[in-house]
């Protein structure tokens, strides 16, 4: 299912102590297109958007950010992000991502710098239930933000 | 699901993600093709997949999967006993009716077997109980056992432990495993222990308080279901009790309080016996050190303090060895009097002690085999007690370890290194994390960092100094954690 930036929006961005968090699904040609369009849309980012994505990709040459088998991490610390954000995307099926394939789920982390919110939200991804929820396809997008908005409680 | 089964089932729910089938079988030191059959048998006794494999990764359990699973196992098959479990069942209730007889049938209405198998199930009993002086008696229809009462008191706790009953974390976990504790007998029995501590101003550690709710859950249950005969060497055996009751006046004082209100509990006179082997109890406990040394430490137990520590080459001139030694001989002293009396503790964390400290369980276990042939008795000190051992040498190694610091490191410095320092932490808790950085602000202030062990990221680094570096997936996985570990400590 290919999501509209009217969705994302509808949908998707709610506060996290202190995090704007956004939730989608997307195939996976549509991931950085999908991610580019919503942080623009909503002022995350004001660069042109190819930075964005380049700074990923370098990113990710340094290393993978695969945290759990099938999800990957893609991140920046930028200055010319407006507002820490963190951006979860779903696969409709296992997708190839920044030359790593099998990638079932992104959560893209943009920041301008650590905050104590973003320290939480990492603390969070220790344990490996969030994944598992992120993953099951019963759930759906609204439950997934419900479950990381109440810090991983159903 | 066999020993195997249950010890990969650990070692996997310890792992986040997934471990290789050559590290699972060096863990367990099987094969890797027992790997593969046990991961099958699992899945397949389970009727669910609770371990995944993926190609090149390895495997993983879901963990609240595989506990829904055994749950609703235990449930649906109330009746589905493996061979020990139903030989177990069968021998308590021939054992606590001692030395009343019961029929075969209703030993064994409940399993639905055939006739060979009973007569199998009574041969291994029988040889099982003649190690413990107890005969196993049949006529026609009907089994009982014979044997003195303290005999027939060693193999029902035998029996308990193997049916794993005393691997409990608490008195109040060995009543809900046990089906015929009535709220009131655990009301009392709780009680009673109460009344001990009160008593002796303390509290009574596990696993200890386990087991003296089950030696008067046991008591309670012999004299409801079976015949206690206070024959002349019962009389016997508590005139050679006078020595220890001299030396232990206060603990005989409470023995002979609880035995007193069990008595009136149970409506009926009780041996005085009873007050000497739960004095036997009483004084195979480990208590803080003031309450059992009173200045004095035999000669036997510093023989064998000496020995472990010896066994370990440890300088017993070191502050932190003679504290250790303290330890030892506040665990040893009770052991002995358990080993004398015969009293058996199950020890539940022996399993994660097998394999957190596998080399240094080893190791315990071969001092303790030297260990009892020093001793006056040569009781053999069971794979239990050596755990408990393990346990003191593994505190004061982790103790030694220096603190080390680490820098954790990424090229944000919020992404994967935030992940990752939460993931360190919660793996080596004592390990001093003095920064979680990227590489541009490491560059940038290289010198503040010179005193650092070891820097952990998730990007290649190439220090100026020689700090040790661990490059880590941002999963970080048992391979890498393994590589931290090394890079610490050695291999």
């Amino acid at each position: 299912m290919r999501c509209s930036p009217k969705q994302i929006e509808r949908v998707l961005k709610v506060h996290y102590t202190g995090l704007n968090y956004m939730i989608t699904s997307c195939r996976q040609e549509d991931a950085l297109t999908e991610l580019e369009r919503a942080v623009t849309q909503q002022h995350v980012i004001d660069k042109p958007i190819d930075q964005l994505v380049d700074d990923i990709k370098k990113r990710e040459q340094l290393g993978s950010t695969e945290i759990y088998p099938g999800i990957m991490m893609p991140h920046i610390n930028e200055p010319y992000v407006n507002q820490t954000t963190v951006v979860v995307t779903r696969f409709t099926q296992q997708a190839k991502l920044l030359g790593h394939s099998g990638i079932r789920a992104a959560i893209f982390v943009l920041t301008n710098g650590a905050t104590d919110a973003l320290a939480e939200f990492m603390h969070l991804l220790v344990d490996p239930r969030p994944f598992e929820y992120l993953l099951d396809r019963h759930h759906t997008n609204a439950d997934v933000k419900n479950y990381f908005i109440k810090g991983g409680e159903n | 699901m066999d020993a195997t089964c249950e010890k990969m089932i650990m070692t996997l729910s310890k792992t986040d993600g997934y471990v290789t089938a050559v590290d699972i079988a060096a863990k367990l030191g099987v094969s890797e093709k027992t790997v593969y059959r046990k991961v099958r048998l699992i899945n397949d006794s389970l009727g669910i997949d609770v371990i995944h494999s993926e190609r090149g990764r390895g495997y993983r359990i879901n963990y609240d999967q595989y506990l829904a699973a055994t749950n609703k196992k235990t449930h649906n098959d109330i009746v589905d006993y493996s061979p020990v479990e139903r030989r177990n069942k069968v021998l308590l209730s021939i054992l606590f009716s001692a030395p009343f007889s019961i029929s075969v049938d209703k030993l064994y209405g409940h399993y639905y077997v055939s006739n060979d198998l009973i007569q199998q199930d009574l041969s291994i009993l029988s040889k099982l109980l003649k190690k413990y002086a107890v005969r196993l008696a049949r006529k026609g229809n009907k089994i009982s056992v014979v044997g003195d009462e303290e005999a027939i008191r060693r193999s029902i706790n035998m029996a308990l432990v193997q049916s794993n009953l005393m691997s409990v974390d608490s008195p109040q976990g060995f009543a809900s495993e046990v089906a015929d504790i009535n709220v009131y007998d655990n009301q009392f029995l709780t009680a009673q222990i109460e009344w001990i501590q009160r008593s002796l101003g303390l509290t009574i550690p596990y696993p200890y308080n386990v087991n003296i709710f089950s030696h008067l859950y046991i008591l309670i249950k012999r004299f409801r279901t079976g015949k206690v005969i206070e024959d002349d060497k019962a009389k016997k055996a508590f005139a050679n009790e006078a020595k220890t009751i001299e030396n232990n006046p206060e603990f005989f004082a409470v023995a002979s309080d609880v035995i007193k209100n069990t008595s009136d509990y149970l409506h009926t006179s009780l041996p005085e016996i009873e007050k000497g082997y739960l004095l036997q109890y009483l004084i195979s406990m480990r208590y803080d050190h003031d309450v059992t040394f009173n200045g004095m430490v035999s000669d036997e137990v510093m023989r064998l303090v000496n020995l472990y520590i010896q066994g370990f080459n440890l300088t017993e001139s070191d502050p932190r060895v003679q504290s250790l030694k303290q330890d030892l001989i506040g665990h040893v002293k009770p052991m002995l009097n358990r080993l004398e009396n015969h009293i058996i503790v199950a020890n539940r964390l022996l399993n994660d002690i097998k394999l957190e400290y596998g080399s240094l369980f080893e190791t315990v276990k071969g001092i303790s085999e030297r260990a009892s042939q020093l001793m006056t008795n040569k009781a053999a000190i069971s794979d239990d007690e050596s755990g408990f051992i393990t346990l003191y040498f593994a505190k004061y190694f982790e103790e030694s370890r220096p603190v080390k610091k680490a820098l954790i490191m990424c090229a944000s410095g919020v992404g994967t290194s935030k992940l990752l320092h939460a993931k360190v932490h919660q793996a080596f808790p004592n390990l001093r994390i003095v920064g979680t950085l990227s590489i541009e602000s490491y560059q940038n202030n290289e010198e503040d960092y010179q005193d650092v062990d070891l820097i952990i990221t998730t990007v290649n680094i190439h220090p100026i100094n020689q700090t040790r570096v661990v490059l880590s997936s941002a999963m970080f996985t048992q391979a890498d954690r393994k590589s931290v570990e090394s890079a610490l400590y050695g291999s």
